[in-house]
């Protein structure tokens, strides 16, 4: 793989490195098709369920972006304290701060957006074409819902009301089915095909009573049918971070429920089976922490990630059976892609950060089943300029970028698979916070971070770093177009489906709160004033009318609202008070 | 309460140039005496010894119209007829009058035989049509500017009622007036709110907005039943108290200004085989409250309304597409704090309000939001009146030199907006006024009038009735809006009240006996002036005699 330095837009040093040379790989991404079936990347918990808020008590800072800690106790399995921050004992460097930043909540379908309001317990259901709102009550406390895959329609968990809702639209009108359930959940997830929902608590909420490591079956196709439904619940462990579901001849073979410290699989086959069969974790990997757990499309493999072991433990779900995959050094950063090949099947391919060696590797699923230990099987590059703490990958898998934010970085690499090609932009103005990169993969979106204790002496430059901003990276041309924001923090960004544009979502917290638009091509940003807060952002999809520019962003309001950004068009809609308009009668 | 100036009971009419002779007031004098010997009969006593509630005047049509509730009667005079004042007899406890066209409407009656009286002053019958809304009678009449229908309403305040224990304040009535024979229908609203506080009409009246404290109802005049609630209530149990309520010309949205969010809310209002709503939320981001809103009139501004907003250290006056398209809104930010709007018919706007520290000046701001133009001007002096849009100019009324031992001076202030290809410019004109003005009329005409009050001697009125030249009398200037070009007439007593009448001025001087001066706006000149004296006592002796 050849390596360019690129500065200044320019190409400076091409430097060999170690390459693959089954040249012809395309590489699928399709994380964000496992988000749908609540295959949520558990790396979330840095900064999400671990902060406490408060500094002084151990937990993760925000402030400082790190994590506090006055003893090794303190810390995740795997990391140290230093000077009151818990770091790697490898590189010295505090974990990397997630990718919490590119924002897509699993809460729209092909046609429509679904707002839920644990308040006034109705789902807003918004219509992707002409906006109109439909307000739907529901049973008390609505607090998850999930779409079914590729259909319009949605399933959502009452807490409060303990029940199961399934809302399924048909030429136009939205039917309703309602199941009962024994116990409070907090999750719903639906799997692929759309017959199962599986109930749940996650880690992190309070369990309602009895339900404390249960989980309920509920069979979706039979409430449509209209049919008697009846729940089965099962004891899955404790402590869960993860359901995915392993599809098979296109029916849902496995449902799996990751815990703490076992995994259950629940055979639908066998679904008189009193208990699921359990599989116990490594303790490498049961600080739910300090773990990352990533799902492959299918559910065939669960890939988990720790900071203690430098190792990927891949569990196969179809034998239930666990193989670690060795590594160079632990990995900061994990990836799967799906990876068409040239006259072979698609094959899906592990990339994982390995910052304290200073290397991106990869690995193959099915090679590293057969062979795990075997030499070569994790192919690594070594990036002697860029600190390999995080990888962001393009949706076809084509094209991957490497950055940190756990230190102070303005360096970024861009590396493109078919090419054997990789590009480092290391003069980017200010600190990387997080790194998006386009659909097509050409163009990446970079959140910076200030430095409030610049003491650079050109005036210019010392505000430039003291302010908050991002910058649009084209990664072929190789220059960069800085956007200052004027001390407003970019807090999300969304990439179109059309792949032509780009929104950033910022604020300040308090009264300015702001959307830019971005065309890809040019570079060339517009902005627009939200009312409020904004809180989830994610894409529209096209239809027959309808471009594939259009952007949702949902903003904090008592009575519930939702902008809709045209961003070819420039124009902005904001619907609020949908809350109040189920009350109109 | 006795009268004790002396009046003309049965209403007393001449120019002003024919002032009575004193041997007429001799036997005026008499009259009272009449009048006050009427309190020694007990039937009447009850009348006299408690306070005299009158309204008005108010213009239906060509005519001037006051309620006399103590004496359960409607006083109406025909502004361009030399005929005097009629007194037409209501039912007992009158409470509240409203006028649609040329129609009194009049809600009363007592115990619980409710009656809802209609009077078309144009005509000359006297004889009123009279309906029951049922139940009990209602307190509030509320019509539109123009149509055949208005609603009744309870009113929270209101005292006496006719010995219920409860009251359901949502029940309202809608009078049908285009029905044949008209019909008064029933409605109950059914909100959480306890009574309405206002209704607000369609431009052509066939829609009705009933404001309560936490809830808007909408309302079919011409079929009461489709009705729609709208609940003011957000998630979370906070009521929005709604203000200030518009509709759009088209009767397709209203505005609400509401307390408890610095949001204009946006009812849509969707006419279709049913009546229904949906609400959205209109805002100016960073803004911590909502002023005032208005809705402007033509080319251009179909589905909009403008708004001003207060932040922090400014305001934004902002221009808002009723969809909730931020990208066809427009708005400007300006320095001072912004409070009103007034439309001055061209495309234009002036946003007024009160700069920083200064409690009584005025900060205008001359604005044309369809190209975010905007031009801010401080006016010096002391300002209590709410300006009046007439011609092409807003008029503010104020006190000049009220500072630093200079006296204080009245003055007029007409403030224009001016516009060029690329330009806009707030234009003030200050003008001085003789005397402190006591009202003005204006808005629609081209002529804006103001009275002010100057010494009598040398002003060219007539003596007091006693023979006096001293004190002070009323004076009428006419101010064209176009030019501000100025013209006057003096009156014979201070004035209280303005108004416009068809092609009359009238100055109302004594609000408790009804003295008005009629003046043809066409021909401001003390010989065309024609004034009424005493026009509430009009058939006081008739009743008297009745009894």
């Amino acid at each position: 793989m050849r390596k360019t330095i690129l500065s200044e837009g320019g190409v400076r040093s091409p430097v060999l490195g170690r390459g693959i040379t089954a040249a012809v790989l395309l590489l699928i991404g399709f994380g964000v098709a496992a988000q749908g079936c609540g295959m949520e990347d558990s790396a979330e918990f840095f900064g999400g369920e671990g902060y406490d808020g408060e500094r002084g008590a151990p937990g993760w800072d925000e402030d400082a972006d790190g994590w506090y800690c006055t003893t090794d106790g303190d810390c995740p399995p795997g990391m140290v304290c230093q000077g009151n921050q818990c770091v790697s004992p490898d590189d010295g460097k505090p974990p990397e701060e997630p990718e919490g930043h590119v924002f897509m909540e699993p809460d729209a379908s092909p046609g429509f957006i679904y707002a839920l309001s644990p308040h006034t317990d109705t789902l807003a259901i918004i219509d992707a074409l002409d906006l109109a709102i439909e307000i739907v009550p529901l049973p008390p406390e609505p607090t998850d819902l999930s779409v079914l895959p590729d259909r319009d329609a949605v399933a959502v968990v009452s807490r409060e009301g303990k029940s199961l809702t399934l809302l399924d639209e048909e030429d136009g009108v939205w039917r309703g089915y309602d199941v009962r359930l024994e116990r409070r959940f907090e999750a719903v997830s639906v799997c692929p095909g759309g017959r199962w929902a599986v109930l749940w608590t996650p880690d992190g909420a309070p369990p309602g009573d009895g339900a404390e490591g249960m989980v309920a079956l509920v069979d979706l196709a039979a409430m449509e049918a209209g049919d008697s439904v009846s729940v089965l619940e099962m004891a899955a462990g404790r402590r869960h971070t993860n359901v995915y579901f392993r599809e098979d001849g296109g029916r849902t073979a496995d449902i799996v429920v990751v815990g703490k410290e076992e995994i259950a699989i629940i055979d639908t086959s066998h679904l008189d089976e009193p208990v699921p069969a359990r599989i116990f974790i490594p303790d490498e990997y049961i600080d739910v922490y300090g773990r990352q757990v990533v799902v492959s499309e299918g559910g065939e493999h669960a890939l988990l990630r720790s900071f203690v072991a430098p190792e990927i433990l891949v569990f196969h779900t179809a034998t239930r059976t666990m193989t670690s995959v060795p590594l160079p050094a632990v990995a900061t950063d994990l990836k799967l892609v799906r990876a068409p090949g040239h006259l072979v099947a698609p094959r899906t391919r592990a990339v994982v950060a390995l910052r304290s060696a200073g290397m991106l590797g990869w690995f193959y699923l099915d090679e590293a089943l057969v062979a795990p230990e075997e030499p070569g099987l994790v192919e690594t590059i070594e990036m002697e300029d860029v600190v390999t703490g995080q990888v962001s990958v393009s949706e076809d898998g084509r094209f991957a970028v490497v950055f940190t934010n756990a230190e102070p970085s303005t360096t970024i690499a861009w590396i493109d698979f078919d090419l054997d090609e990789v590009r480092v932009f290391e003069r980017l103005q200010k600190w990387v916070r997080a790194v998006g990169i386009g659909p097509d993969g050409r163009t990446a979106l970079v959140l910076h971070r200030p430095d409030p204790g610049s003491t650079t002496a050109d005036p210019y430059e010392r505000a430039i770093e003291k302010d908050e901003g991002y910058s649009l990276v084209d990664l072929e041309q190789g220059y960069a177009q800085l956007k200052l924001t004027d001390g407003v923090p970019a807090e999300q960004f969304v990439f179109s489906v059309d792949g032509e544009h780009a929104a950033v979502v910022l604020s300040d917290d308090q009264i300015d709160h702001r959307v830019d638009t971005i065309d890809l091509g040019r570079l060339v940003t517009h902005t627009f004033s939200l009312a409020s807060r904004p809180r989830f952002a994610g894409a529209l999809p096209s239809g027959p009318a309808v471009g594939g520019d259009r952007v949702w962003i949902t903003q904090a309001h008592p009575a519930g609202r939702v902008s809709f950004l045209n961003l070819g068009e420039r124009t902005l809609r904001t619907v609020t008070g949908f809350d109040l308009n189920a009350e109109v009668e | 309460m006795i009268p004790t100036r002396l009046v003309f009971p049965r209403g007393a009419t001449w120019r002003l140039d024919d002032r009575p002779c004193l041997s007429l007031k001799a036997v005026l004098a008499l009259v009272v005496f009449l009048l006050a010997s009427l309190t020694g009969c007990e039937e009447r006593a009850e009348m006299w010894q408690q306070a005299v509630s009158l309204e008005g005047p108010e213009v239906a049509g060509e005519h001037l119209v006051w309620l006399d509730r103590t004496a359960a009667g409607l006083i109406v005079l025909d502004a361009a007829a030399e005929a005097p004042a009629r007194r037409l007899s209501l039912a007992p406890r009158p409470r509240d009058m409203a006028i649609l066209g040329n129609k009194v409407l009049v809600t009363g009656g007592s115990g619980n035989e409710p009656r809802v009286e209609v009077f078309d002053v144009g005509e000359e019958w006297d004889e009123p049509l009279s309906l029951d809304p049922g139940g009990e009678a209602f307190d509030r009449i509320w019509a539109p500017s123009k149509g055949g229908h208005a609603v009744l309403t309870y009113s929270m305040d209101a005292d006496g009622h006719a010995g219920l224990a409860a009251r359901n304040l949502n029940r309202v009535a809608v009078l049908d007036l285009e029905k044949a024979p008209p019909v008064i229908e029933t409605v109950l609203l059914k909100t959480d709110s306890l009574a309405p506080r206002e209704v607000v009409f369609s431009p052509d009246g066939g829609l009705a907005a009933i404001m309560l404290e936490a809830s808007i109802v909408l309302l079919d005049l011409r079929e009461p039943s489709r009705i729609v609630r709208v609940p003011l209530r957000l998630p979370g149990g906070q009521r929005l108290l709604p203000m200030q309520a518009l509709f759009s010309p088209g009767a397709d949205y209203l505005y609400v200004r509401a307390g408890g969010t610095a949001d204009l809310l946006v009812i849509e209002i969707l006419d279709g085989e049913t009546l229904s709503a949906s609400v959205n939320f209109l805002y100016s981001p960073g803004a911590e409250s909502l002023s005032y809103i208005k809705v402007p009139q033509g080319e251009g501004f179909e589905h909009y309304v403008a708004a001003v907003f207060q932040r922090a250290a400014d305001s934004v006056a902002a221009l808002l597409h009723a969809s909730g398209d931020a990208t066809v809104s427009r708005q400007v930010t300006v320095s001072q704090r912004a409070t009103r709007l007034l439309d001055m018919g061209d495309g234009s706007m002036i946003i007024h309000g009160v700069p920083a520290g200064a409690g009584f000046s005025r900060w205008v701001a001359g604005w044309e939001p369809l190209s975010s133009r905007v031009d801010e001007r401080e006016l010096q002096g002391t300002y209590f009146h709410e300006p009046v849009v007439t011609g092409g100019h807003a008029f503010f009324r104020h006190q000049q030199g009220a500072v630093a031992g200079a006296p204080s001076t009245a003055a007029l202030t007409g403030v224009a907006v001016d516009t060029g290809g690329t330009w806009l410019r707030v234009r003030p004109s200050a003008m001085l006024l003789l005397g402190n003005s006591t009202a003005a009329a204006g808005g629609g005409a081209e002529t804006y009038f103001v009275s002010v009050d100057v010494d009598r001697k040398d002003s060219g009125a007539a003596p007091t009735l006693t023979g006096q030249m001293t004190g002070k009398t009323g004076a009428i200037v006419a101010v064209s809006g176009s030019d501000l070009d100025m013209i006057g007439i003096t009156l014979d007593d201070p004035v209280a009240q303005m108004g416009i009448i068809g092609d009359y001025l009238y100055a109302v001087h004594d609000r408790l006996l009804g003295d008005v001066t009629l003046v043809p706006m066409n021909d401001l000149s003390r010989e065309a002036a024609r004034r009424h004296d005493g026009l509430l006592l009009t058939g006081v002796l008739d009743l008297g005699e009745e009894q």
